[in-house]
């Protein structure tokens, strides 16, 4: 297996950093990736975190993923990239530096646009489109917390897509007790969502921890976020063994609320828990004056949900949701469930 | 008590912001005080968070304090400064975005200096001098998670030690290291001064109203210790330990992915004993361990961020005082 100058023989591990641009003073942000060929044919596997640079406990789990795997007990291929957006990772921060892009809203990217453009057209024609699976791990940054799979909502719920299809399968074989879609529009559209379906990979996002939460969960997250990749694995059949999850149910949630700050700003404080029924017109948050502890403004629910596990507890909040609340679609039971593909 | 223009008579409270200074383009430069002046008279305890933009959380909880305290039932003055780098909380930066200067290393300020130099000046000689106790309060911001009360090797350290011993916290550690900070000024001049590291963001979303409510125990007991309210300590974590610290554990070696041995808070580490290491952050090889230079009780490790500023403190060691 190649891409770009990374090259694996099957049965081997090679390890280098795909040379993707260069920006107007010489810095470099290549990608480090892992190449694992199998020692037998099959699909191919792409696992990659940092997109988002300050996301980091995929990263964490890619890392003890890739101590653990043996490419010759393998079938078919990984790609393993630990942090595809290395100057946010550098610096901590979700974008790119380099041009204030976000590479994850870039793809299939731009040979001749800036250097994140850059980076996401390489990026796409040499790794994502190499692969059937991607899993894509996000997280709440250093500000928030979350522990949900995210997919794109089903385009005719009764007349599923060979992607949407496997997609459902993985989603549920990941091993979360919670998963969950928006309902198109909820965030504009997602172009590159869209130029990945296009490539005919199956993607999926985690949502999976943040650095809020990181004193008491982190090392849970960790593993379990490693035990979704193995997963993911046994699901494609690239390699043998049982699934292991939260439990045997998923919940899966249409995540059709989302909730911003009022104008004004301040302390922002989040009053509802994780799980918690919130019937509309109550009160989500509230922002407080951080001088004198005064309210400015409360953050109204604005329709029956339960609150899915992704929230801000960081006290200042920029530009982003602050809550994201849904019903429930389907309860997936692990124990009945076929949750095999095939490619 | 007034200070600048904020006055406060016995069984008052009063709020404002003191000026020190202006920036070229004309935004003041300053910071919020609360003061509670107590009907009868006694010592001045005076309250500072928020040096670091990104150390917020105790504004949370202090403005809830001085709701909380009757100033008919105060001896002397309390002195609240709930959130004192206001630029750099609105910028969400540890320094101050008029100068770039970190707030919490300019001693006692400069009359003629920057903007930042002269909003520390201001402070220390409006607001410093006029308290004979003080309670600093730091977080672990983005970063680092603490629950200790830190003494510094400067001062009458008694004097320091009794006050620490008394807020609460679950650590006392003696003879923190000269840090630039006013707070390392004022305990330098003799009067009691405690560094009080409560919470940061990693435990936030689990520990927030615990850690809350150790602030709030802090300041209330710190008061009671002074015989300005009466009253018995209020605690939640149980007897006081008292060690005097000898290991800062700061970033050395390769950097990469950090990691510190939370298992061993409050554990008793031996000499050699690895308490963390460095992950290389893209191929996962351990490319650097922390070991304990000298045994010790290790009161602060992890779970730090993964990826640390370069002068983050990674763990703290010391030996048992009692």
């Amino acid at each position: 297996m190649r891409i770009g100058n990374i090259e694996a023989h099957a049965g081997e591990h090679a390890f280098s950093f795909l040379q993707v641009a260069r920006s107007r003073s010489g810095l470099s942000p290549d990608i480090p990736v892992h190449l694992f060929a199998g020692g037998e044919s099959g699909p191919t596997l792409l696992v990659q975190g940092a997109i988002h640079g300050s996301e980091i406990i995929g990263s964490m789990a890619i890392l003890n993923f890739i101590k653990k795997l043996d490419p010759k007990t393998l079938r078919g291929n990984i790609i393993a990239v630990p942090a595809v957006n290395r100057m946010g990772f550098e610096l901590m921060e979700r974008g790119s530096k380099i041009d204030g892009k976000d590479i994850s809203r870039l793809f299939p990217g731009n040979p001749k646009g800036s250097v994140s453009d850059q980076v996401a057209y390489v990026y796409f024609e040499e790794v994502i489109r190499q692969a059937n699976v991607m899993i894509d791990f996000h997280a709440g940054g250093r500000t928030a917390y979350e522990r949900y799979v995210l997919f794109d909502a089903d385009k005719d719920t009764n007349d599923l897509t060979a992607i949407e299809a496997k997609r459902h399968k993985l989603v549920v074989a990941f091993g979360l007790d919670q998963a969950a879609y928006f309902p198109p529009g909820t965030f504009g559209t997602n172009k590159s969502k869209e130029a990945i379906e296009g490539a005919g990979v199956v993607q999926f996002t985690l949502e999976f921890g943040g650095g809020t939460g990181w004193f008491k969960n982190g090392e849970d997250n960790v593993r379990d976020a490693e035990r979704g990749i193995w997963n993911t694995l046994k699901a494609m059949r690239m390699i043998d063994g049982e699934f292991e999850a939260d439990g045997p149910l998923c919940t899966v949630y249409n995540a059709g609320v989302v909730l911003w700050k009022p104008p004004v700003d301040g302390f922002f404080i989040r009053l509802k828990e994780f799980g918690e029924f919130v019937k509309a017109g109550e009160v989500y948050g509230r922002l407080i004056d951080p001088y004198t502890g005064k309210e400015l403004a409360t953050i109204p629910n604005t329709k029956d949900a339960i609150v899915i596990p992704s929230g801000q507890n960081w006290f200042t909040i920029g530009a982003t949701s602050v809550g994201i609340l849904g019903i429930v679609d389907r309860v997936e039971d692990r124990r009945t469930a076929d949750l095999y593909v095939m490619f | 008590m007034k200070i600048a223009q904020i006055e406060a008579l016995p069984g008052q409270k009063a709020f404002g912001f003191i000026k020190a200074t202006e920036t070229h383009g004309g935004f003041d430069v300053h910071f919020p005080l609360h003061i509670v002046a107590g009907r009868r008279p006694g010592p001045t305890l005076l309250v500072v968070a928020g040096m670091s933009g990104l150390e917020i959380e105790p504004a949370l909880i202090l403005p809830q304090v001085v709701d909380e305290i009757d100033p008919e039932a105060l001896r002397g003055t309390l002195l609240v400064v709930p959130l004192f780098n206001t630029s750099g909380f609105e910028f969400e930066q540890v320094n101050a975005i008029w100068d770039d200067k970190a707030l919490q290393r300019l001693g006692r300020g400069v009359a003629d200096g920057t903007v930042s130099e002269q909003l520390l000046h201001c402070f220390y000689e409006e607001v410093v001098r006029r308290a004979d106790a003080v309670i600093d309060i730091r977080t672990g911001a983005l970063w680092g998670y603490f629950r200790y009360a830190g003494v510094y090797a400067i001062g009458v350290e008694e004097r320091g030690r009794a006050f620490a011993e008394a807020l609460g916290l679950p650590h006392v550690v003696l003879g923190a290291p000269a840090d630039g900070s006013y707070a390392w000024e004022a305990a330098a001049e003799g009067k009691a001064v405690v560094a009080a590291w409560i919470g940061g963001g990693p435990g936030l979303r689990d520990y927030r109203q615990e850690d809350m409510q150790r602030v709030r125990n802090a300041v209330v007991n710190g008061l009671r210790q002074l015989g300005m309210l009466d009253g018995g300590l209020e605690c939640m974590d149980g007897p006081v330990m008292t060690v005097r610290g000898h290991t800062w554990v700061k970033l050395t070696g390769p950097r990469g992915l950090t990691f510190m041995a939370k298992g061993k808070r409050g554990q008793m580490v031996p000499a050699g004993e690895v308490i963390g290491y460095v992950k290389h952050p893209f191929t996962g090889d351990i490319v650097h361990e922390f070991r304990a230079e000298r045994g010790g009780l290790m009161v602060h490790a992890g779970a730090s961020w993964p990826i640390e500023p370069e002068d983050a403190i990674l763990a703290i060691l010391g030996d048992i005082v009692t």
